[in-house]
């Protein structure tokens, strides 16, 4: 038995110790998915909550045999995105209004910046361009998929995701070009 | 370069991302988790905690019903003397010991009473040396051959259902009588026997609680057959749910008029006197009335009095809903439809002419229907339709098995769906219609009583009288006439689901 399994074990058993080692050994994480699908670190911490308390309250139906890491993950986007659709601050901008298709960009810059600061581009984006980056992009979903989960069609998911695509590599292009200046600069 | 270069170098990124939560995170957490594990448990003991105690009143009635309830003796029963017939056919004979001897003024109490020195013909032999009594004679099952020395003075009032108390007194060692109670009236033909076997065993070393194990293995059969059996019988308990809801339908009939207020149920009804009398958009037929109706000007100068209003039939049906807040009050609330009617006299139908009234105001809104020139020729049926919504209580007020009454009470809010009652118009005399000067909606409060019928059937009806009284005026401020329906009549509720 791995240490995983012993420790989903104990979890299950109500051991407060071990519950807070699952904790541990995956808040950060989760912390950077929710945080990239929020506009806030409140909001983030807000979601990671609802999240780990599902993820005790189903840890039952987690099967050993999948990774505990993509199953809390995909728990986590589960909450996220109910997040979004429930808070009214994020209703509005969440709204997929435009399902004209835009070209696709042949722009695959090299991205030289920290995980962070990508993320808070990601998070400048609405929040409807924004969910179906996440989704697409990082989680790995299908257009289809995401269409089912948001509620929208196949074709503004992809028009949506690359909208927010081409955006975000304007502004990382941009965001390159400053830094390089600002390189210069301090030369 | 491939196109999804971008998406790699991102998913790359940001997989490696870690962000740490804040101290509040973990606590929150924690506290939820602890929650849900109190709710859950809840939700798994509740259940059995409630099925014990379900399970535990169960298994306490049914050990109060096992033991048959007793038959009230009601008068004072002497020992049986020679004929032992359904006692028992032995030969042994005890003798009597104060046939009488059993109190009478506790009418509560059968008594049994045994002197201590009650015959011995048979008593070493039926004891042990604990002075139990191996009780070979009860325990093998033979037939009692002794004729109870008893008196047995029971209950002078037959409506008395109170629990008789069973003393018999047990002489101790010292040769005192002692007296055991029992509360279990069931036990009577038991402690009858008791006092039978007490006889033939030695008195001195009998205790009580000894003398009823020796007596178990006696049936009931053997000492007093089938009589006293059949006043043995139980009577089963039914363990059901109380159910809380009731929905039905509904349906009555009765008698409807209008009255001008409250006074009028009790004095002289306003349906004597004129209804909807002076309504002030009245269609001007002044000038044409006397045309139409081939009168001359000075008779349609001078109308007739407005006809009587005339109680009508009315009828209401529909369905109920009623919940139980307690054993004697209930909530009730329903939909239905109401048909309330009353006659009054009218002329003759000239509807025929009423596209040749060029001046009469409001026609074009198409309000008035007809006209009916005031004359006592006719009887008109004014028809009312409502769709009534009846919000109310009910109060048991007595509990009797045999026909339980309730008191109803509440108000009815009620729609005017649709009507064919004419106005009076004063300055010609007619009566025309004008659904417009009607309030449609109506506010009526309502009083009854009601018996209920079948009431241990799973369909119980409810039955008796209703009587209703608007209070919203019938009338529209406008027609300056205070005119309020009233409703008297039979009303049922037919019970069709319980829950």
């Amino acid at each position: 038995m791995t240490d995983y399994q012993q420790l989903v074990k104990d979890c299950l058993k109500g051991k407060a110790t071990a519950q807070q080692k699952l904790y541990d050994l995956y808040a950060e994480q989760m912390l950077g998915i929710c945080y990239r699908y929020t506009k806030s670190l409140a909001d983030a911490e807000d979601v990671l909550q609802e999240g780990f308390v599902k993820v005790f309250k189903y840890l039952h139906q987690y099967r050993s045999d999948g990774e505990l890491g993509a199953w809390i993950r995909r728990i986590m986007v589960n909450t996220a995105i109910n997040y979004l659709k429930q808070n009214s601050k994020y209703q509005y901008d969440l709204s997929f209004t435009d399902p004209a298709l835009h070209p696709v960009s042949e722009d695959n810059p090299q991205v030289y910046m920290q995980a962070k600061e990508l993320a808070n581009l990601v998070r400048q984006l609405p929040t409807g361009y924004q969910t179906v980056f996440n989704m697409h992009a990082v989680e790995g979903y299908t257009h289809v998929e995401i269409g089912e989960i948001l509620g929208i069609n196949e074709g503004t998911s992809r028009s949506q995701y690359m909208r927010a695509r081409n955006l975000l590599i304007n502004w990382i292009e941009k965001h390159s070009v400053e830094s390089k200046l600002g390189l210069y600069a301090g030369k | 370069m491939p196109e999804n270069d971008f998406e790699k170098q991102v998913q790359q990124l940001f997989n490696e991302m870690r962000l740490k939560p804040s101290a509040e995170v973990w606590p929150k957490v924690n506290n939820r988790i602890r929650k849900e594990k109190r709710r859950k448990s809840t939700f798994i003991w509740l259940p059995l905690i409630l099925l014990l105690l379900g399970a535990g009143g169960y298994w306490l009635l049914q050990s109060n019903n096992s033991i048959p309830p007793s038959n009230p003796i009601t008068k004072t029963t002497p020992a049986p003397g020679n004929d032992n017939a359904d006692i028992s056919s032995g030969a042994e004979s005890i003798p009597k010991v104060n046939p009488g001897d059993i109190s009478k003024t506790n009418q509560q109490k059968i008594i049994i009473e045994v002197p201590p020195s009650a015959g011995n013909a048979d008593t070493g032999d039926n004891l042990n040396n604990d002075g139990s009594g191996s009780g070979s004679r009860a325990s093998k099952g033979q037939r009692n051959s002794v004729k109870p020395p008893v008196n047995i003075q029971a209950l002078d009032n037959t409506k008395q259902q109170a629990r008789p108390v069973v003393q018999l007194p047990v002489p101790d060692n010292a040769g005192n009588n002692k007296i055991f109670n029992s509360r279990n009236n069931n036990l009577l033909s038991k402690q009858l026997i008791a006092a039978q076997q007490s006889v033939e065993t030695r008195a001195s070393l009998l205790p009580g609680v000894k003398t009823e194990k020796i007596l178990n293995g006696i049936t009931n059969d053997n000492l007093f057959g089938n009589k006293l059996n059949a006043a043995a019988e139980t009577t089963p308990v039914k363990l059901t749910k109380k159910k809380v809801w009731e929905w039905g339908i509904s349906g009555g009939a009765g008698v409807s008029s209008v009255s001008e207020g409250l006074f009028d149920l009790f004095g002289s009804g306003s349906a004597d006197k004129a209804f909807l009398n002076a309504a002030p958009n009245a269609p001007n037929m002044s000038n044409n009335i006397g045309f139409l109706t081939g009168q001359n000007s000075l008779l349609a100068a001078l109308p007739p009095p407005a006809s009587t209003v005339k109680k009508g039939l009315a009828w209401q049906g529909g369905g109920f809903v009623k919940r139980k807040m307690n054993s004697r009050l209930a909530i009730t609330a329903g939909l239905g439809y109401s048909y309330y009617s009353t006659n009054r006299a009218v002329g003759n139908d000239i509807n025929n002419y009423r596209l040749s009234l060029g001046n009469t105001r409001n026609d074009a809104n198409a309000n008035y229907a007809g006209y009916y020139i005031g004359g006592q020729y006719i009887n008109y049926v004014n028809r009312y339709h409502f769709i009534e919504i009846p919000v109310g209580v009910q109060w048991q007020l007595s509990k009797s098995v045999k026909l339980p009454l309730q008191l109803n009470g509440g108000l009815s809010f009620s729609y005017l769906a649709n009507t064919t009652a004419v106005h009076y118009h004063p300055q010609t005399g007619s009566y025309y219609k004008d659904n417009a000067l009607f309030n449609k909606m109506q506010v009526g409060a309502y009083a009854g009583l009601s018996a209920k019928i079948f009431e241990k059937t799973q369909r119980p009806l409810y039955l008796g009288p209703v009587i209703q009284y608007n209070l919203t005026n019938l009338l529209k401020p406008s027609a300056n006439l205070s005119q309020h329906f009233m409703y008297a009549g039979l009303k049922a509720e037919w019970v069709l689901w319980k829950k």
